[in-house]
């Protein structure tokens, strides 16, 4: 896999808009993760095969493909040391997966009382945490936010996704 | 200045509730995420561990500013016990040749795999008010950030070209950088990277995130077409009677406290001009900075819910 300009693994990330080629993903009524890519050929490849599946093919133009650097922490922004530097240390280690298979995306939302990720008001959005190599190392990511000011009135605002390298979501369209 | 620090693993999770590490406007931020970084990263490295975690480790080359002059530290190391003064960091004259480096002479401690970390006495003491720290430059090696991906256009998907072979390569560790590796692979052309101000020095390739305007000076996003309009003061004002997602008011706190766009800002240039406050040390690091559910991604959607004030 690729590296990033500060060393980190590369993944390619691709996101479907329901806006034409030419429009502001920002302008998007509706906005879904596809999952992310060991190549950006392949990542492309995947948006062939989805852009003629139900409800992508009304926005062909609207997959969007950026690189993504796994186990950085996106939060605070500016971030360039590797998050097993900043959480890890003595007696805390993470496992290791070889080779990398599957990332787990930590995310925020800042969640309403009573309400849950299913019943969120859809005005929310979603903030990145960041992509990590394990669970373990996503679940300290989130750990170490849960006390920031931005975060700490939402506890129950975080989420972990698990998603396979290389496999997209909605292979069957939406 | 000079000494070395007994690190422990409570102490560095004492040191991550400290203001300064999590207030990126915090003058001593980036220096003192920096050096907590460094420290977890020489805790694990560190050879030289006593019973109760405590541990000297290996000291990176960094410059500094001691009465108004830039010195150069050479990268240095050495085998500790605990509690026990350091081996005096040694200055190495400015100029090309005082980066920090195995080479060199200068009388300093010979440069060996090891553990060590700055005493920064001035970081320990709570409060501000103290003196200006030095400043720790990260030098990751090198190589051109990626093109952000919305404000570059071609990126968008296009037809899929010939399926590659597989992953390339094989992968080794977790997804972060090898030890000692803060150089990275990928971009090349490192030398392309320079950052220049019009009237300041030039900046090593790749020292660290950057801010909207260094990316504006870059040529990576475009200039703001009016960057006069904030010394104007004139404020945008809230398109009444939207909701939900046309609005999109879920934004940080500190860039709700920042107030509405100016007049003739563009939407990248206020996202970018809010981010540039908050993180005056550099928010940039890669694509997924401006990308889709990134902070500057949603203080730019926001832009949206305004409007100019019809006067």
């Amino acid at each position: 896999m690729e590296t990033s300009a500060y060393g980190f693994t590369l993944l390619y990330a691709i996101e479907h808009f329901e806006i034409g080629e030419p429009d502001d993903p920002d302008d998007a009524e509706e906005h879904r993760v596809i999952g992310v890519f060991s190549s950006e050929a392949r990542a492309k490849q995947a948006i062939a095969l989805l852009s003629e599946k139900r409800g992508f093919r009304r926005w062909p133009g609207g997959f969007r493909i950026c690189e993504s650097d796994v186990d950085r922490l996106r939060y605070p922004p500016g971030q360039i040391h590797a998050a097993q530097e900043i959480l890890g240390g003595e007696g805390v280690s993470f496992p290791v997966q070889d080779p990398l298979r599957i990332v787990y995306e930590a995310t925020f939302l800042r969640l309403r009382a009573g309400e849950t990720f299913d019943t969120y008001r859809d005005d929310l959005l979603p903030t990145a945490i960041g992509e990590f190599s394990s669970h373990e190392l996503a679940e300290a990511a989130v750990e170490s936010l849960k006390d920031h000011e931005d975060f700490r009135d939402w506890p129950d605002g975080f989420r972990i996704t698990e998603r396979v390298i290389d496999e997209p979501a909605y292979p069957d369209g939406y | 200045m000079s000494g070395k620090t007994r690190i422990t693993e409570a102490a560095l999770r004492a040191l991550m509730k400290d203001d300064r590490y999590w207030t990126p406007s915090h003058p001593e931020y980036r220096a003192f995420t920096g050096w907590v970084g460094d420290g977890w990263k020489s805790l694990g490295a560190s050879r030289t561990r006593t019973a109760s975690g405590a541990a000297v480790v290996h000291v990176a080359g960094y410059e500094r500013t001691r009465n108004g002059t830039v010195e150069k530290v050479r990268e240095h190391s050495r085998s500790g016990r605990e509690g026990e003064a350091a081996t005096p960091v040694v200055a190495a004259p400015q100029g090309p040749a005082g980066r920090g480096g195995p080479a060199g002479g200068g009388g300093g401690a010979p440069i060996s795999p090891g553990p060590g970390i700055p005493r920064r006495p001035d970081l320990l003491r709570p409060g501000d008010g103290g003196p200006l720290i030095p400043i720790f430059p990260r030098i990751p090696g090198g190589g051109l950030l990626r093109t952000p991906d919305r404000l570059a256009p071609g990126r968008a998907g296009g037809p899929a070209p010939p399926l590659e072979a597989g992953p390339r390569g094989g992968r080794s560790g977790t997804g972060g950088r090898g030890q000692g590796g803060r150089g990275g692979a990928a971009g090349g052309a490192g030398g392309d990277d320079d950052d220049r101000d019009e009237t300041g020095p030039r900046r090593p390739a790749g020292t660290g995130p950057r801010t909207y305007a260094q990316l504006q000076r870059d040529g990576v996003v475009p200039r703001t077409p009016d960057p006069e309009a904030a010394s104007r003061g004139r404020r945008m004002e809230r398109i009444p009677g939207l909701s939900g997602k046309d609005k999109a008011n879920d934004i940080p706190s500190w860039a709700t406290r920042a107030g509405p766009p100016f007049v003739g800002e563009t939407r990248d240039g206020y996202a970018g001009r809010l981010m540039d406050q908050q993180f005056p040390q550099g928010w940039y690091a890669g694509p997924r900075d401006t990308g889709s559910r990134s902070a500057f991604s949603q203080i730019r959607k926001s832009f949206r819910g305004y409007r100019i004030p019809r006067d």
